[in-house]
C-alpha cells in the first residue's frame, strides 16, 4: 500500500487550469445522458411550478396567462408577516444547527474527545427519526399544558407557570435547528475528515492555542464546506414543512411553507396561489444559490486533500476533553434519547397521557400488535426499503456526475446545471406530486400509479442535497489526484471509477444514508402519486396520526427507527471496509 | 329512406345488426365485453327486473372485471373490515383502495380525469367538494335501490351520492380541566372570554360553518364565529389526533369532535364528555360512483351492497359512526336521544367554496 508523505502545500488559488481528458465517446455519452436525464427530471416539477403561477385555471385546465395569482399572494396583507416569519425561522434554525453541528465534527475529526465517534451514530439515529414523529414527541415533551419536561419541572422547581412554551417561533427554532444538525454535521465532518491538517499542525507548532488555530485556520479553511451547509440548511428550512406544520400552524406562525399546505387543500384548491407563493421561495433558493455557486468558484482556494498525506493528528483537549463527551451526551439525550423515550412512552398507553399511576397501570404492548396487523403495513415496509435503497443509490451517483460536470470541468452552461440541481428545494412536496403525477398521466411512460413514478419524485426531490453534498466533497479533492489517472493513461470513467469513488465512499456513505432515511419517511410529495400497491410505511404513520391513534403512530415509529438503526449500522460497517484509509 | 333523411325504423335496425355484429362469436372479446357491460349496467332499468336478476347480472359482470377500486378519506382499518365482508360475499372481486385528505382525493380524481384517465369505482368526498365533483361530470347518476327508508337528507335527491355514515360532532371538554359545573351547556357558552386560548379547533372548517349555517342561516353564523374567533382557538389538524390531544390535557375544550370517538374514548376511562349543544350537528359523509368507473358493474355491486341492510350494519361495526340505515341500531342513536340534530341538508353543499372562504377570512387572518 502506498504511503503518502505529510507536506503542506496550498492550492494555488489562481489557478484557472481545467481537468481535460482524451474521453473516449462512452463517457462522453455518459456525461451528457446524466446531464440530460437530471435537466429532464427537474423540469418536470419545475415547469409545472412556473406555468401553473401565471394561469388561473388548475393544471390541464384551458386558460389565459395571467399575473393576477402574485399580485394576490403579494397584495395580501398577511404574506409580510410571513416572509418575516420564514427568514426568521429559516435564519434562526440554521445558525442554531451549525453551531452544534460544527462543534460535533470538529470534536469528532479533530480532538481526542472520548466516545467522540458516537456522534455518528447520533447524527444517523436522529436522521431516521422522522421529522414528523419528532415534532409530535417535543409536542409530548414541551408542551405548556401536558409537556413532560414542564411537567416534571413544575414538580421539582414548584415552578407556578410552565417554563417552556413550544408553541413560541423560539419552540420552532429549537426543533427545526435540531432537525438541521444531522446533515450540517454529515457536511461538515465529511469536509473537514477530508481537509489537510498540516495547516492546524503547523499553527500548534508554532505555538498557537485551540482556540486560535480553530479561528485562523480551521474555520476559514472550513468556509466553503461551511457556506453550502448553511445555505443548504437555510433553503431547506424556507421549504420545511413539518416543525411549521405541527408547531407554527396551532400558534399561529405561517411560513411559506404552511401556507402553501393550507391554499392547496383549502376547497377548491388555489393552485396558481400555491404556484405563485412557490415562485417566492424559488426566488429565495436562486439567491441562496448564487451565493452558494460564488463559493465553489472560489473554493479552489481552500482545496486541501492532494495526493499528500492528509490524515489528521488528534488535539488533545486535556481535561477539557471530557467536556466535549458530555456535549455529545447532551445532544443525543436532546436530540434521540427524549424523543425516543416519549414514543415508547406514547406506544404503550391506550390513548396519550402524562405519567401517572393510572397511566402505569394502562401499559400493554397493544398498539405494536395493531400496528403489525394494520393492513398494509409489511407490503408498504417492503415498498419503502426498496424504494430507499434504490432511490439514495440512483441519487446519489446522478449527483457525482454532476457535481463533476459543475465543479471540474469547463463545459458551457455548467453553472445552470447546477442550478437546475438545486431547484426541486424550492417546489413543494404536493405541487412536485400533483406535476408529476399530471406529466406521467399525459405521456405515453406506463409508471402512473407504479411504484417507479414515486422513485423518479425521490430522486428529483433529494438531487439538490445529493449535488450539495458531492459538490463540496469533490471541491475538497485536488484535481492533481485526477491529472496523474490521466497522465497514467486511464480514461474518464476509469477515473471517476477508480480515483474519484473511492475518495468519496463517506460522501457517498453521508448521501446515501441521508437520502436513504428521508425517502423512508417523505409524505407530502408520495401523497398523490402512490397507489394501493406502491403504499409506503411514512403514508401509514400519516394515517394513524390522522386517525388520531398516537400509541400505533409512536409503535410504527419506534419499529420504524429500530429497522432503520440495523440497516445504517450494516451500511456503515460495509462503507467502512470500502473507505479510503 | 326519402328524401335523404334516415327513418327510424332504418336507424333502429341498423343499431341491431351493428350490436349483432360486435356481439357475435369471434368478435374481439375487448368490444363485446365492453358493448355487453356497458349495455347490461345502462339499458336494465332497475325496475324491469328483480332484485335477484339484477345482482345476478351485475355479478356477471363484476366477475368478468374481477376488481374494485376504491378511494376514501376515511380510516384503512375500517374500509378494511369493511371490505372483508363485501368479499365474503363476491370472493371472485379484488379490492384496492387508495387514502388520502378529502383535499388531496380531490386533486387527484379531478387532475386524472383532466387527463382522460379514470381509475376510481366508488369514492368518498367531503361535502365540501360535492358540487364540484358533480359539475365536473365525475359522479355517476345512480339509482341506489336500498335507501327508500332512509332519511332524504341522507341521499342526493338525483341520487348522485349518498352518505356512508353521519358524523356528529359535538364540542368535548376534559373533565380533569374543566368541572361539570363550569362545563360550558351551549354554544352561547363557548363565547366565554375564560376559554380564551383554551379551545382547539381543526384548522379546516368549511364544512363547520356549512353546517351552522343550515342550523341558524348564514348572518347569524358568521356574527357566531366572529364572537367565537376572539378566543383565540388552537389549531390542529384531524379530530382523531385532536381527540388524543384533548384527552391527554393539552387544551380544555375542542368545539367540534366526533361523538363516536368521544364515546370510544370514554370506554377507555379517558376524562372526556360531550356538550349536548341545542342543536347538534351533523353532516352525511358522501359517498358516490365514479361516472367512468373502469368497473362499473363492481362498482354497482358494491353501492347496492353496502346500502343495504347487511352493509350497513357491516360499516357500523367497523366505524362504528352512525350510519343512515334507521333500522341499524347504534349506540350513539342512545347518546343522542331526545336531542334536537341538525343535519346539514344535501341543497346547502353548494355553498361549500363560501362556506370555506368565510371562515379562512375570520379564522385564517
Amino acid at each position: 500500500m502506498a504511503r503518502y508523505f505529510l507536506e503542506i502545500v496550498p492550492a494555488n488559488p489562481n489557478s484557472n487550469a481545467s481537468v481535460t481528458y482524451r474521453r473516449p465517446r462512452s463517457d462522453t455519452v455518459l456525461l451528457i445522458f446524466t446531464a440530460a436525464l437530471v435537466v429532464y427530471l427537474v423540469l418536470t416539477p419545475l415547469g409545472m411550478l412556473i406555468w401553473n403561477s401565471f394561469k388561473a385555471t388548475p393544471p390541464g385546465v384551458p386558460g389565459p396567462l395571467t399575473l393576477d395569482n402574485f399580485i394576490n399572494a403579494y397584495l395580501d396583507p398577511t404574506l409580510y408577516p410571513l416572509v418575516a416569519n420564514s427568514f426568521l425561522y429559516a435564519t434562526g434554525s440554521t445558525v442554531f444547527a451549525f453551531f452544534i453541528a460544527f462543534t460535533m465534527a470538529w470534536l469528532v475529526e479533530r480532538t481526542n474527545a472520548p466516545l467522540r465517534d458516537l456522534a455518528y451514530v447520533i447524527a444517523i439515529v436522529s436522521t431516521i427519526i422522522p421529522g414528523m414523529i419528532a415534532s409530535i414527541a417535543w409536542l409530548m415533551l414541551l408542551h405548556p399544558r401536558i409537556g413532560l419536561v414542564n411537567r416534571a419541572l413544575i414538580n421539582i422547581f414548584g415552578f407556578s407557570e410552565p417554563p417552556f412554551n413550544i408553541y413560541t417561533m423560539t419552540g420552532m427554532i429549537f426543533i427545526g435547528g435540531l432537525r438541521h444538525v444531522p446533515i450540517m454535521f454529515l457536511l461538515l465532518a465529511g469536509a473537514l475528515r477530508s481537509m489537510d491538517p498540516s495547516l492546524e499542525e503547523s499553527a500548534a507548532t508554532c505555538g498557537s492555542g485551540i482556540s486560535a488555530t480553530l479561528r485562523r485556520i480551521t474555520l476559514p479553511l472550513m468556509l466553503p464546506a461551511s457556506a453550502a451547509a448553511m445555505i443548504y440548511s437555510f433553503i431547506n428550512a424556507v421549504e420545511a414543512f413539518e416543525v411549521p406544520a405541527l408547531i407554527g400552524i396551532p400558534a399561529r406562525i405561517y411560513v411559506f411553507s404552511t401556507k402553501i399546505y393550507l391554499v392547496m387543500h383549502q376547497s377548491p384548491p388555489d393552485d396558481g396561489l400555491s404556484a405563485a407563493l412557490g415562485m417566492t421561495v424559488l426566488m429565495i433558493a436562486v439567491v441562496g444559490t448564487v451565493f452558494y455557486q460564488r463559493v465553489v468558484t472560489r473554493g479552489e482556494r481552500y482545496v486541501t486533500v492532494t495526493g499528500k498525506g492528509y490524515r489528521p493528528r488528534a488535539i488533545d483537549l486535556g481535561k477539557g476533553r471530557y467536556l466535549g463527551t458530555v456535549f455529545l451526551f447532551t445532544f443525543l439525550f436532546l436530540d434521540v434519547i427524549l424523543p425516543m423515550l416519549v414514543l415508547v412512552w406514547a406506544s404503550l398507553l391506550p390513548y396519550y397521557q402524562v405519567p401517572s399511576m393510572r397511566a402505569f397501570r394502562s401499559l400493554s404492548l397493544a398498539s405494536y400488535v395493531n400496528a403489525l396487523k394494520y393492513p398494509g403495513v409489511l407490503q408498504s415496509a417492503q415498498n419503502s426499503l426498496l424504494l430507499s435503497v434504490v432511490g439514495g443509490c440512483i441519487t446519489m451517483f446522478l449527483a457525482a456526475i454532476i457535481s463533476w460536470i459543475v465543479v471540474r470541468s469547463k463545459v458551457p452552461g455548467r453553472r445552470l446545471l447546477d442550478f437546475l440541481a438545486f431547484t426541486p428545494i424550492a417546489v413543494p412536496g404536493i405541487v412536485m406530486g400533483l406535476a408529476l403525477m399530471f406529466v406521467y398521466l399525459n405521456l405515453p411512460i406506463p409508471i402512473y400509479g407504479t411504484i417507479w413514478i414515486l422513485l423518479i419524485a425521490f430522486v428529483t426531490k433529494y438531487m439538490p442535497w445529493a449535488t450539495r453534498n458531492t459538490n463540496a466533497g469533490l471541491l475538497q479533492i485536488h484535481k492533481e489526484l485526477e491529472e496523474a489517472s490521466e497522465v497514467s493513461g486511464a480514461s474518464w470513467w476509469q477515473t471517476f471509477r477508480r480515483v474519484l469513488v473511492p475518495l468519496l465512499v463517506a460522501t457517498f456513505a453521508s448521501g446515501f444514508l441521508y437520502i436513504f432515511s428521508h425517502i423512508m419517511r417523505e409524505i407530502s410529495t408520495a401523497i398523490l402519486l402512490y397507489s394501493p400497491k406502491s403504499n409506503l410505511l411514512s403514508i401509514i404513520i400519516w394515517e394513524l396520526w390522522q386517525a388520531g391513534t398516537i400509541a400505533e403512530v409512536g409503535a410504527v415509529s419506534v419499529m420504524l427507527v429500530l429497522l432503520l438503526g440495523v440497516v445504517t449500522f450494516i451500511g456503515r460497517k460495509y462503507v467502512g471496509r470500502l473507505s479510503v484509509s | 329512406m326519402s328524401g335523404g333523411k334516415l327513418s327510424p325504423k332504418f336507424l333502429t335496425a341498423s343499431v341491431l345488426v351493428s350490436i349483432t355484429y360486435l356481439v357475435r362469436p369471434g368478435a374481439p372479446p375487448v368490444v363485446a365485453a365492453s358493448l355487453v357491460s356497458s349495455l347490461q349496467v345502462a339499458a336494465v332499468a332497475p325496475s324491469q327486473e328483480s332484485e335477484r336478476q339484477r345482482e345476478a347480472r351485475l355479478v356477471e359482470g363484476a366477475k368478468k372485471e374481477g376488481k374494485l377500486m376504491f378511494w376514501t378519506g376515511g380510516t384503512a382499518k375500517d374500509w378494511q373490515y369493511v371490505f372483508s365482508k363485501f368479499r365474503q360475499k363476491y370472493m371472485f372481486l379484488t379490492t384496492d383502495y387508495w387514502r388520502a385528505t378529502d383535499a388531496d382525493l380531490y386533486q387527484k380524481i379531478t387532475t386524472e380525469a383532466r387527463a382522460g384517465q379514470y381509475n376510481v369505482d366508488v369514492s368518498g368526498a367531503d361535502v365540501e367538494y360535492l358540487q364540484q365533483l358533480k359539475n365536473a361530470g365525475l359522479m355517476k347518476k345512480y339509482n341506489w335501490p336500498n335507501t327508500a327508508g332512509w332519511s332524504p337528507q341522507y341521499k342526493d335527491r338525483e341520487g348522485y351520492w349518498i352518505a356512508h355514515h353521519v358524523l356528529c360532532l359535538v364540542p368535548a371538554y376534559n373533565t380533569n380541566l374543566v368541572s361539570a359545573a363550569e362545563a360550558p351547556k351551549s354554544w352561547d357558552d363557548l363565547l366565554d372570554p375564560k376559554w380564551n386560548k383554551a379551545i382547539s379547533m381543526d384548522k379546516d372548517g368549511g364544512d363547520w360553518v356549512l353546517m351552522l349555517w343550515s342550523a341558524w342561516g348564514k348572518e347569524k353564523t358568521v356574527n357566531y364565529l366572529k364572537q367565537l374567533a376572539r378566543n383565540n382557538l388552537v389549531f390542529g389538524e384531524g379530530a382523531g389526533a385532536r381527540t388524543q390531544m384533548l384527552a391527554a390535557g393539552a387544551v380544555k375544550i375542542d368545539v367540534r369532535l366526533n361523538l363516536h370517538q368521544i364515546l370510544e374514548y370514554q370506554k377507555k376511562n379517558a376524562p372526556l364528555d360531550w356538550v349536548r349543544t341545542d342543536p347538534i350537528l351533523s353532516r352525511p359523509g358522501p359517498l358516490f360512483i365514479a361516472q367512468h368507473a373502469p368497473h362499473p358493474n363492481a362498482a354497482a355491486l358494491f353501492g347496492d351492497w353496502f346500502s343495504s341492510l347487511e352493509g350497513q350494519q357491516t360499516y357500523y361495526e367497523a366505524s362504528g359512526k352512525l350510519v343512515p340505515d334507521p333500522k341499524v341500531k347504534s349506540h350513539l342513536s342512545e347518546a343522542l336521544k331526545g336531542l334536537k340534530i341538525s343535519v346539514l341538508p344535501a341543497e346547502l353543499t353548494v355553498r361549500g367554496n363560501e362556506a370555506g372562504a368565510i371562515w379562512r377570512d375570520i379564522f385564517w387572518k
